[in-house]
């Protein structure tokens, strides 16, 4: 850029003289031309004045001449006028040839030819007359006069010749000092551009030299750099490499070609001598995102960070593109890495890390980590299923807010033993508080993490839900329980029914001595009264009782059977009808002793309802099922007896409740639906007075299947069938 | 008179009753096992036999069916305070149809049931229907 300043001015420089010199010659040629013109001019004056002198003497001569001869008579002045006739036409016409271009001047040149003519007239005729001598005085004086007017006439053109002669001469000197004035006007322009434009020059090439001289500071200082840059670009481990790529008609990128690559680039990639090639001739295969990339980083100028996979190199790349160079070149410069290890690394890791995922959140035990202040700090999906509540809803709750509150106390105890380090982990049976219904048993056990000064810094704690396991205990309780009460109240059965029995026989056998007083009479009543009294509970409710308690398929013909017999003899006594009708099964599925218990009682009570020549109806119906429970029998026991109080009819299950006049533990009808309600099934009373009592027994037909477990196990008796 | 045998391992029970049925005009032995029942039935004609089911070595229902068999004219009343009772009766029911009362009985109930029961024919009472009364 320097350069063309100073050649600009350089140019300029050049130019100048030639334009001066160009100029002066104008000026010179313009100068001549106007010098001859003038020269011309004044000679042609001069020519002009020169012959009207000429004329004038001529003319002269010829008046003289004849004055003269008029005068004198001598022949000898006749010569000038004769000879002069002559000559002076030819100036005239010389004169008029010379003023062709001079109107003015040529008018005055008529006049006086003309007037020169007259006296020529004049004269010829004075000629060719004889005068007096006064007539040659006067034609002397005439002709005098017309030669003084001819000598003014002519004076007068000369004068006006003369005058235009010293014009040209004037106009001549002023066109050349003009011409010099312009001339140096010129050459001080000139000079002054000269000396301008070679100040210019100088500074330009002052500034060209330190240009010139940053310029090669510039170009050390370029030079040591990137010497630096090459060492940086031969040493990186990192590959790099300029490439260009390349696009096809429609403007797709679909290649690109190594310019330039570092030493490094070939253990990058595996390609080796890649300068000059393009990415297609080594992997034909090459993804199109790379090209893709590659053109619009060399399209739009933006520089790209990325990381993607190579197929056919069998490698991953970390890889920063930013154009390089001008844009139409499509040059970009690729700073990049081999990443292939670290992204199997990384893919290890996150497989790793998937499979510890799933296995905290799939694990069937919950998993809660918790703060040292209570806070839960995380839970696995198994948790919130456990609890019923989402992970969010349980990171705002402490562990306190969802364990029941009786179990709080034994669990702070053992936190607290964690805490100061007696020891690193507890195990306790608790419950929680799920989201809705009943407090769930969980076997939780809790480790301390403990960070390097020892402290608690959070616990993790493993959750097992155990209400299956505790209900199948509790129902192994149950039934243990049961099975003991069962044996118990055989054995106690046994023991009371026998010293009740003798006790009774003995009272009987007192009361028949005689000589009793009365009081002593009423007292042995008393005894047997209470004792008998003591047997009916005792019958009610341990009488049917057995050691084992295992369910069985159990068939109501039987059962009924066996009751009717039992009661034969009161049957009989009060003429009790009994009318018996079975449906197509009878079969249900329960303790057969149990079920005798509960149709004894039903009959015991009909019996007691009804009067004489009453009336039992017994039924056996079914099977059916309600609501898509499991099929049941149903066992009707119906009386037209004195039927039950309204009132009281809501109450007749309950214990020691009886309607009964004569004695009646209360009990009957509570240890039946208790047998009832233990076999998972259901009785029902319906009564009115005066008309009849009936009893129904929903029993099931068989044996459950197993996932319908009862639910409710905090009840005394529960159906375990 | 007749003649009614009480069969009891509770020694108290057997006494008490056998007392009662005494005093009541009957003539009645009270043995503790069905040994000693078995063999006072052989020894003598008895009338009725009312026993204990729940009893060691030999049961109550043993020794009735026992008695059924070689002793057809005895008839039999079974006592029991316990429901298993009903079960081992039930084991031959199809054969065997005995009596059977709950207990504790009051003195009065069994009085009136024994009364009942000599009134009655021992066949009907003991075997089954197709049993011919033939026997006097």
């Amino acid at each position: 850029m320097m350069r063309s300043a100073s050649q600009v001015a350089l140019s300029r420089l050049t130019l100048l003289p030639i334009i001066a010199l160009v100029l002066v010659t104008g000026i010179l040629v313009l100068q001549i031309h106007s010098l001859e013109s003038s020269a011309a001019s004044l000679d042609h004056s001069d020519a002009v004045i020169a012959r009207m002198h000429s004329l004038q003497r001529l003319m002269i001569d010829e008046e003289t001449g004849l004055r003269g001869y008029l005068l004198t008579s001598r022949p000898e002045f006749l010569e000038p006028y004769t000879l002069g006739r002559g000559e002076v036409d030819g100036d005239l016409a010389e004169l008029q040839r010379l003023l062709s271009d001079d109107p003015e001047q040529l008018k005055l040149l008529n006049q006086i030819a003309q007037e020169n003519s007259e006296w020529v007239t004049g004269a010829t005729r004075r000629l060719g007359q004889s005068e007096s001598r006064a007539q040659i005085i006067s034609g002397g004086l005439e002709g005098k006069r017309r030669m003084d007017h001819i000598r003014l006439l002519i004076a007068q053109f000369i004068q006006h010749e003369d005058q235009l002669r010293t014009n040209s001469e004037h106009r001549a000197s002023y066109l050349s000092s003009a011409a010099l004035a312009v001339l140096s006007v010129a050459v001080l322009v000139a000079a002054g551009f000269i000396f301008f434009q070679t100040q210019r020059l100088y500074q330009s090439h002052e500034m060209y030299r330190n240009l010139a001289q940053r310029h090669s500071e510039r170009e050390m200082a370029l030079n040591e750099s990137e010497a630096r840059y090459r060492t940086l670009f031969e040493s990186i481990d990192e590959g790099f490499c300029i490439i260009e790529v390349i696009f096809d008609q429609r403007g797709k990128p679909n290649d690109y070609k190594f310019i330039e690559t570092n030493p490094s680039f070939g253990k990058q990639t595996g390609l080796v001598a890649a300068q000059g090639k393009t990415m297609r001739e080594f992997a034909p295969e090459m993804e199109q995102h790379w090209f893709d990339m590659y053109g619009q980083v060399a399209l739009t100028g933006e520089p790209a960070r990325f990381q993607n996979r190579a197929e056919q190199l069998h490698r991953w790349f970390d890889a920063y593109a930013f154009r390089i160079g001008p844009p139409e070149k499509r040059r970009v410069a690729v700073l990049f890495q081999d990443i292939s290890d670290r992204k199997r690394t990384e893919e290890a890791l996150l497989e790793s890390e998937e499979r510890f995922r799933a296995l905290y959140e799939r694990a069937p035990v919950g998993i809660e980590q918790v703060a040292p202040d209570g806070r839960l700090l995380k839970v696995n999906s198994t948790q919130c299923a456990i609890l019923g509540y989402s992970e969010a809803e349980l990171l705002l709750k402490t562990f306190e807010d969802i364990t029941h509150p009786d179990d709080r106390a034994t669990e702070a105890a053992l936190l607290r033993r964690m805490f100061v380090g007696e020891q690193d982990s507890y195990s306790l049976e608790k419950r929680y508080l799920p989201k809705s219904g009943n407090p769930v048993w969980v076997n939780i056990t809790s480790t301390a993490v403990r960070d390097h000064s020892g402290s608690l810094e959070y616990r993790i704690t493993v959750v097992e839900d155990i209400t299956a396991r505790r209900r199948a205990e509790q129902a192994l309780i149950h039934a243990e329980k049961l099975a003991v009460t069962g044996r118990m109240a055989s054995v106690m059965a046994h023991e009371i029914n026998n010293p009740l029995g003798a006790a009774l026989n003995s009272l009987y056998l007192a009361s028949l001595a005689r000589n009793l007083s009365d009081a002593t009479c009423r007292h042995l009543e008393l005894a047997q009264h209470e004792l008998e009294r003591v047997a009916h509970i005792t019958r009610q409710t341990l009488g049917f009782y057995r050691e084992t308690g295992n369910p069985t398929k159990v068939d109501l013909q039987t059962v009924v059977d066996d009751v009717m017999n039992l009661y034969e003899s009161e049957l009989k006594k009060k003429r009790i009808r009994v009318e018996q009708r079975y449906g197509t099964e009878q079969t249900v599925f329960g303790i057969e002793g149990e079920l005798r218990q509960i149709l004894s009682n039903l009959v015991n009570n009909s019996i007691d309802a009804v009067s004489d020549n009453g009336c039992i109806r017994l039924r056996v119906a079914g099977p059916s099922s309600l609501d898509g429970d499991r099929p049941r029998i149903r066992l009707t026991v119906g009386d037209n007896g004195s039927g039950i109080d309204p009132q009281h009819l809501g109450r007749v299950f309950e214990p020691f409740f009886s309607v009964k006049k004569s004695i009646s533990t209360g009990l009957g009808l509570w240890v039946t639906q208790q047998l009832v309600k233990k076999h998972d099934g259901k009785i029902l009373i319906r009564s009115k007075p005066g008309l009849g009592t009936v009893l129904q027994v929903f029993l099931p037909v068989e044996r459950r299947t197993p996932n319908r477990l009862s639910q409710d196990l905090d009840q005394d008796v529960q159906a375990t069938l | 008179m007749k003649t009614i045998l009480v069969v009891d391992d509770e020694v108290v029970l057997a006494d008490t009753l056998s007392a009662i049925l005494q005093h009541s005009g009957y003539q009645s032995i009270a043995v503790y096992g069905a040994a000693e029942a078995q063999q006072i039935l052989r020894e003598r004609t008895v009338d009725l036999l009312i026993s204990d089911v729940m009893m060691p070595d030999i049961n109550g229902f043993e020794l009735a069916i026992h008695t059924t068999r070689n002793h057809p004219d005895t008839r039999i009343l079974l006592i029991s305070g316990n429901a298993a009772t009903q079960e081992l009766l039930n084991g031959g029911a199809d054969q065997y149809h005995f009596e059977l009362l709950a207990k504790p009985i009051p003195p009065k109930q069994l009085l009136e049931h024994v009364k009942e029961l000599l009134a009655r024919s021992p066949l009907t009472l003991n075997g089954d229907a197709n049993v011919p009364e033939s026997h006097p």
